[in-house]
C-alpha cells in the first residue's frame, strides 16, 4: 500500500496541465487528477479530497480568486492547501492571491520547477 | 429665403399687435404668446429665432421666462431681448441679471427696435454655430475617449492572450532543457537555450508594451511606501550579477552603509532599475565592467548604473527617452533591445517627481542616472494620509488609521519587529507602517472600524509577546488608538494633529 499523494490540478491550458503532469510523474509519486474549468475544480476539490490543489486564476465558468475563496470558507475544505499559479504577476494579483486565502502564489513566469518545489515543499509539512 | 421666426410675449394684445405689425412689414413672422408658460411651451415646440419679452406680465413675469430659457441646455442659446416700460437702470439690470441678451424700452422707434433684432438674429446665428461645433467637439472627444479605453483593453486581452502560449512554449522548452525527458548533447542544449532566450525576450516586449499601453492611457497606477532603496539595489543587484558574470562582465554595487529610505512605488523603481541594469548588460562586452552606484543628497537621492560597453552617439543622445528609439542596430549582431525600456524608466522617474539622465561616450561606455526626491517623514505621512483619503472618496470606503503610542520602548527594535510581523501575519502587504515621534503608525486602507479593531487586537498581541519576559521593558505600556474617515468626522488635519499631537 503506498502512500500516494493526489493533487488537483485546475487549469484550462490542457498543454500545461500534460507537463506538469510529466514532471510530477518523475519527480514523485503523485496521483494527478485536473480540472479545465472553476466550477468542475471546485466540485473535484469537494469530491475527491485532494492533497493539494494547483489552481489557476483566470478560468471559465468560474474563476479562480472564487474557487480557493469558497474552498477556504468551507470547514471541511479548509485545509487543503492551495497554490495559486497564474500567468498574472502584478503586485495586486499577489494581494487578492492572499486575500483569497490561498497558501502560495506561485507566477507562470517563474516556470513549473519552482511551483514543483513548492509542492514538495507543502506536503512533506 | 427663410423668414426669421421672432416669438413676441406680451399680455397686452395691443400692444402684441402694434409690435407684430412692425415685424410683419420687415418681412418677419411673428408668433405671438399672451403669457410666460405658454411661451415657455411655443419655445418647446417650434425653432424660433429670437424672443420678445414683455417685462411686466401677471403670474410669470417676463425675467423668470429669461431666466427658464436660459437654464435650459437647448433653448439657451435664443437671444431674448426684454421689453420694458420704463428706461431705469434697475430694470436694465433686472434684465441683464435674468440673463436677457438685450433690452428696449417699449416706446422706441420702431426703426430702433429692427436694429435691435437684426443685430440679436445675428448673434443667435453665431451662437448656434458656435454650439454646433461644440457638440460635435464634445462628440469627437468622447469618441476618442472610447477608442482610448478600447485601446488599452485590446492591448491588454491581446498581451494575454499572447503570453499564454508563450509560457506553454517555455515550459516544454525546459521541461527538454532539464533533460525530464532524456538527456541532451551539448549542441541541443545551446540550441535550446537559445530558443529558451528568445521566448524570454519576447516576454519582455510583450509586458513592456502592455506596460506603455497602460502609462499612456493613465492606468498605471503608483502606490508609494517607505522603501530601503539599499535593500532593493542589493536585489537587484543579485538579479543581475549571475548574468553579467556569465557574460564575462565585472560587476560591482557601490552604495553607503547607511541605510536610505525613500518614499517610492518599490516594485516601479526596481523595474526602472531592470531596465538600466537589462541595457548595461546588453551593450556591454566581454571584460566589460558595470558599476551600480548610489548617493544621497540635501533634496534627493541619485541611483546610477555605469557600463563600459558600445555607448551612444551625441547626436542620439537625447532620443534614448523616445520610445522605439534603437541604436544598436547599426553595431552588427549583437542584442537588440526593445526600445521600450529607457522610455518607460523616464515615466515611472517622473511619476515619483525624479528626473532621469544620460552621460555617455561613444564607444566608451554610457552612465545612466535618475533622481528620486526626498522627503521628510511629516511630509511623507501627511501624503500618504492624503493619498488615502482620496481613495477612501474615490471607492466611497473607509479608511483607518491605528496609532500605537509606545513609552519606555526601545523603538527602533520594536518598529521593525512590528512592521515586519503586520506584514506577514496581517497578510496586507499593501500596507506602509511609519514610526514617528514615539509612535507606530499605521494607515489602513480600505478598512472600517471593526476591521481597524482586528487589526490593533493583533498588533496589541504582538507588542505584548515582544515586551513580555523581558526586564527591560518593566515599565513599558502602550496605548492604542484609532481614527476613521469618514466616520470620525476626520479631515487630513485631524489626522496629522494627531499623530503629532
Amino acid at each position: 500500500m503506498t502512500d500516494k499523494k493526489r493533487i488537483l490540478i485546475v487549469e484550462d491550458e490542457k498543454a500545461m496541465v500534460d507537463m506538469l503532469t510529466i514532471r510530477l510523474a518523475k519527480d514523485g509519486n503523485y496521483e494527478i487528477i485536473s480540472a479545465y474549468d472553476g466550477q468542475e475544480g471546485l466540485q473535484m476539490a469537494q469530491k475527491q479530497n485532494p492533497d493539494l490543489i494547483i489552481l489557476d486564476l483566470m478560468l471559465p465558468k468560474l474563476d479562480g480568486y472564487k474557487v480557493c475563496r469558497m474552498l477556504k470558507f468551507s470547514d471541511i475544505h479548509k485545509n487543503i492547501p492551495i497554490i495559486i499559479y497564474s500567468a498574472r504577476t502584478q503586485e495586486h494579483d499577489k494581494k487578492l492571491a492572499q486575500e483569497c486565502g490561498a497558501d502560495a502564489y506561485i507566477p507562470k513566469t517563474l516556470g513549473q520547477s519552482v511551483l514543483v518545489d513548492k509542492i514538495k515543499k507543502i506536503l512533506s509539512s | 429665403m427663410i423668414k426669421r421666426r421672432i416669438l413676441v410675449v406680451d399680455d397686452n394684445p395691443n400692444e402684441r399687435a402694434a409690435v407684430e405689425r412692425v415685424l410683419l412689414r420687415s418681412g418677419y413672422e411673428v408668433i405671438q404668446a399672451t403669457s410666460g408658460r405658454e411661451a415657455l411651451l411655443i419655445l418647446n415646440q417650434r425653432k424660433i429665432d429670437c424672443v420678445l419679452l414683455d417685462h411686466l406680465m401677471p403670474d410669470m413675469d417676463g425675467l423668470e421666462v429669461a431666466r427658464q430659457i436660459k437654464k435650459d441646455e437647448r433653448l439657451k442659446i435664443i437671444p431674448v431681448i426684454m421689453l420694458t416700460g420704463r428706461d431705469k437702470e434697475d430694470d436694465v439690470l433686472a434684465a441683464v441679471n435674468a440673463g436677457a441678451d438685450d433690452y428696449i424700452v417699449k416706446t422706441s422707434e420702431p426703426d430702433l427696435l429692427l436694429l435691435r433684432i437684426e443685430a440679436m438674429l445675428r448673434l443667435g446665428r453665431l451662437q448656434r454655430e458656435l454650439y454646433d461645433k461644440n457638440s460635435l467637439l464634445d462628440k469627437a472627444n468622447s469618441d476618442l475617449h472610447k477608442l482610448d479605453m478600447l485601446k488599452s483593453e485590446f492591448v491588454s486581452t491581446v498581451s494575454h492572450e499572447l503570453r499564454t502560449p508563450l509560457s506553454i512554449t517555455r515550459e516544454g522548452l525546459n521541461l527538454v532543457l532539464e533533460e525530464v525527458t532524456g538527456s541532451l548533447n551539448k549542441q541541443q542544449k545551446e540550441l535550446l537555450e537559445v530558443a529558451k532566450n528568445n521566448i524570454d525576450r519576447l516576454g519582455k516586449i510583450i509586458s513592456d508594451i502592455l506596460d506603455i499601453s497602460k502609462i499612456e492611457a493613465g492606468n498605471f497606477p503608483i502606490h508609494k511606501s517607505l522603501v530601503s532603496i539599499n535593500r532593493l539595489l542589493q536585489k537587484t543587484f543579485l538579479f543581475f550579477k549571475q548574468r553579467a558574470e556569465q557574460k564575462g562582465i565585472e560587476i560591482t554595487l557601490n552604495m553607503p552603509k547607511t541605510e536610505i529610505a525613500a518614499y517610492v512605488d518599490g516594485e516601479r523603481i526596481a523595474q526602472v532599475l531592470s531596465n538600466l541594469l537589462n541595457n548595461a548588460v546588453k551593450f556591454t562586452s566581454e571584460g566589460g565592467r558595470i558599476i551600480i552606484g548610489l548617493n544621497e543628497g540635501e533634496r534627493d537621492i541619485v541611483c546610477f548604473v555605469e557600463d563600459t560597453g558600445i555607448g551612444i552617439a551625441d547626436t542620439d543622445l537625447d532620443k534614448v527617452f523616445t520610445k522605439f528609439q534603437q541604436f544598436s542596430k547599426s553595431y552588427g549582431p549583437g542584442e537588440k533591445g526593445t526600445g521600450l525600456g529607457l522610455s518607460i524608466a523616464k515615466k515611472i522617474v517622473n511619476m515619483h517627481e525624479g528626473r532621469i539622465w544620460v552621460e555617455s561616450q561613444l564607444g566608451k561606455g554610457t552612465r545612466l542616472s535618475f533622481s528620486i526626491p526626498k522627503y521628510s517623514i511629516q511630509e511623507i505621512i501627511s501624503s500618504h494620509i492624503r493619498t488615502a483619503i482620496r481613495n477612501a472618496e474615490d471607492k466611497m470606503s473607509k479608511f483607518s488609521l491605528l496609532i500605537v503610542q509606545a513609552a519606555g520602548v526601545e523603538k527602533e527594535a520594536l518598529f521593525n519587529d512590528i512592521e515586519a510581523n503586520i506584514k506577514i501575519t496581517l497578510r496586507r502587504s499593501g500596507d506602509s507602517v511609519f514610526s514617528y515621534n514615539n509612535k507606530i503608525i499605521i494607515p489602513l486602507l480600505d478598512t472600517d472600524r471593526n476591521g481597524a479593531q482586528i487589526v490593533k487586537k493583533r498588533v496589541s498581541e504582538l507588542c505584548q509577546k515582544y515586551i513580555s519576559g523581558d526586564k527591560r521593558f518593566k515599565n513599558s505600556a502602550f496605548t492604542y488608538s484609532i481614527l476613521v474617515y469618514p466616520d470620525d468626522n476626520t479631515s487630513e488635519d485631524i489626522f496629522i494633529k494627531k499623530i503629532v499631537g
